[in-house]
């Protein structure tokens, strides 16, 4: 009877993915593809951007595994692919990081009425006071809190500087702590 | 108060710890008590120099680089609130804004969860579509020469085949599972010597000597009637432990 | 191998083109075999490595050897098959998929190139062995170079 990969741990599966296992390779997409598809989602605020970084990023995961050190850091280390895939798109779409951008806010597709005015919820709180943020501090708070990366990979990813990322996510955190508490 | 350069452990499971340089321009310099500048900053002001264009005014003409900015709180709360700061831990108001952030940053990672269990199911042709472009750049590794049926004819067997080989021999053993493996030695030239390395997890409760023995011989008889590699020893390792359902976890 | 032709005897490129599809059908219905894949690269390959290189067909779909053989030191009356005329004639009803079977037609030698997948229930060095037989078996009595096969062994696989 052959092992079951679909209980196999991160670090099994990056590794055999790396050696060439294109079935593990598989086990581990699907593992966290709801993950990297909420990630690229809220960095680019569009399901249809999000799905391309996604599938971008699967083939940049799949030629770099060999590359990964540490293969029990499979899961940071595709998040991170993901947000570098999406800024690419980002970038391509010409969405630059000093324009708040209101549209974009409205154009998120989590931003639907139902959702707005269903803030009974601190979830739905949480998830109206991040579309309602501008995009930019958008990406940097889910970068910070969600990607995990550091102040100079973000300032590298978003084009801007160290200083600059801290001053928008401090703001962002006000913002979102300000709303969430208010809430409460 | 001097200023220590601080390591900030960000708190998620990626073991590699994101590197937070310290910028000292935002480097708090205690010159006022700590709960005025604090007030400052929770009332709207801002909280570190920002040097791109986007200015904004201080609420105060107050110099906010004095005692606890929201920005030290952060690094606080992501460093597990350690080291003990007696200054933030002993203010009131720092202490409910450290609750403050810990709770949306709980929320936020709750919110994570939510719309990754809700992000729709993937289509099973974009799913199929990434796979065959995968399979496209197969590892096929060095190619393993065959005995050929005249002399210019070349057979070979890659070496991405022989580990998919190894794999499914380790795998077939009840309670083995391969985690990687390892052929080492000139596969290029017929007939000589390679050693084959095998790392594996083993079913917990199993006798992992008896498991090791049953990779190596499932190996060895894969490998002899699929390739004509000689080889000098299979060394079979049991590197981990898994339990029977995990359910997958990291 | 025809004497009297210093050129040695030349096959049309869509009848080459149509061997090359016979010869993946050959090699898939050998004992053990799973299935015919294309050689990634064998276009490039074969025209760095093939001296006098005259047509080349085959090789699969975006892999297909597509680009105009340019051998170095190559006669000067050579024929060279010209891409676009061998696969508008190899695709006699349109939308036929270039064969997976890549043959390379060179001054001195015909290079058959391809990759298969094994089953592991059989053995695949002798699995090999039937399948580069086998193409030579089919490519002898063809007017063309003294033929050689290029195979590997992708993939083995197990149960489905």
């Amino acid at each position: 009877m052959s092992a079951d990969l679909t209980e196999a741990a991160d670090a099994v599966l990056a590794s055999r993915a790396a050696e060439g296992d294109e079935r593990a390779f598989e086990v581990l997409l699907r593992r966290h593809l709801g993950l990297m598809t909420a990630y690229a989602t809220r960095l680019t605020s569009s399901r249809a951007d999000a799905t391309d970084a996604v599938q971008e990023a699967s083939i940049t995961i799949w030629r770099e595994l060999p590359t990964l050190e540490t293969p029990a850091a499979v899961r940071g280390w595709m998040m991170r692919i993901v947000s570098r895939k999406a800024f690419d798109l980002i970038r391509s779409r010409r969405l630059t990081d000093d324009v708040d951008d209101l549209e974009l806010a409205s154009a998120t597709p989590t931003a639907d009425p139902e959702r707005l005015a269903a803030s009974n919820d601190a979830m739905g709180a949480l998830r109206a006071a991040l579309d309602r943020l501008p995009a930019s501090q958008r990406q940097v708070w889910a970068l910070r809190e969600v990607g995990g990366e550091s102040y100079t990979e973000i300032a590298e990813r978003t084009g801007t500087t160290v200083t600059a990322v801290r001053g928008q996510l401090a703001r962002a955190r006000e913002t979102l702590t300000r709303e969430m508490e208010a809430w409460r | 108060m001097t200023d220590e350069p601080r390591r900030t452990d960000h708190a998620h499971d990626d073991p590699t710890p994101p590197d937070v340089p310290v910028d000292l321009s935002a480097a708090v310099e205690a010159e006022q008590l700590p709960e005025d500048a604090f007030e400052e900053a929770v009332d709207g002001g801002p909280v570190a120099p920002v040097t791109d264009d986007a200015v904004i005014a201080a609420p105060t003409d107050d110099d906010l680089d004095g005692g606890i900015s929201p920005e030290r709180l952060v690094d606080y709360l992501d460093a597990g609130r350690q080291p003990y700061d007696p200054e933030i831990e002993e203010s009131p108001e720092a202490v409910a804004q450290l609750a403050a952030l810990e709770r949306l940053r709980t929320m936020g990672a709750r919110l994570l969860e939510v719309d990754a269990a809700d992000a729709p199911a993937p289509d099973p042709s974009w799913i199929s579509g990434v796979m065959d472009r995968v399979r496209l750049e197969s590892r096929a590794g060095r190619p393993i020469p065959l005995a050929s049926i005249d002399e210019r004819s070349t057979l070979h067997i890659t070496e991405g085949a022989v580990r998919s080989l190894i794999r499914e021999a380790g795998d077939g053993v009840d309670g083995a599972m391969v985690i990687s493996c390892t052929i080492h030695g000139d596969v290029s030239v017929p007939g000589a010597l390679v050693r084959v390395e095998v790392v594996i997890s083993g079913l917990f409760g199993e006798p992992l000597p008896t498991l090791a023995e049953g990779v190596r011989e499932a190996v060895v008889s894969s490998l002899s009637r699929q390739t004509e590699l000689v080889l000098e020893s299979v060394d079979v390792i049991v590197d981990d432990v898994h339990l029977q359902s995990e359910g997958g976890a990291a | 191998m025809s004497d009297d032709d210093g050129l040695g005897a030349r096959i049309s490129a869509p009848d080459l083109s149509l061997l090359a599809a016979e010869l993946g059908e050959i090699a898939a219905s050998v004992d053990g075999v799973v299935h015919v894949r294309a050689r990634p690269g064998f276009g490039s390959v074969v025209r760095s490595a093939l001296q006098g290189l005259s047509t080349v067909v085959g090789g699969g779909g975006a892999f297909g050897a597509l680009a105009p053989a340019a051998p170095a030191g190559s006669a000067p009356d050579a024929e060279l098959a010209d891409p676009s005329s061998a696969e508008a004639a190899a695709a006699a009803s349109p939308g036929r998929p270039v064969p997976l079977v890549g043959i390379a037609v060179a001054d001195l030698e015909t290079r058959i190139t391809l990759d298969i997948a094994v089953d592991e229930s059989g053995s695949g060095p002798l699995v090999a062995r039937a399948v580069a037989q086998a193409l030579l078996d089919r490519v002898s009595g063809e007017p063309v170079p003294p033929a050689s096969v290029d195979l590997r062994i992708v993939s083995v696989a197990t149960g489905a």
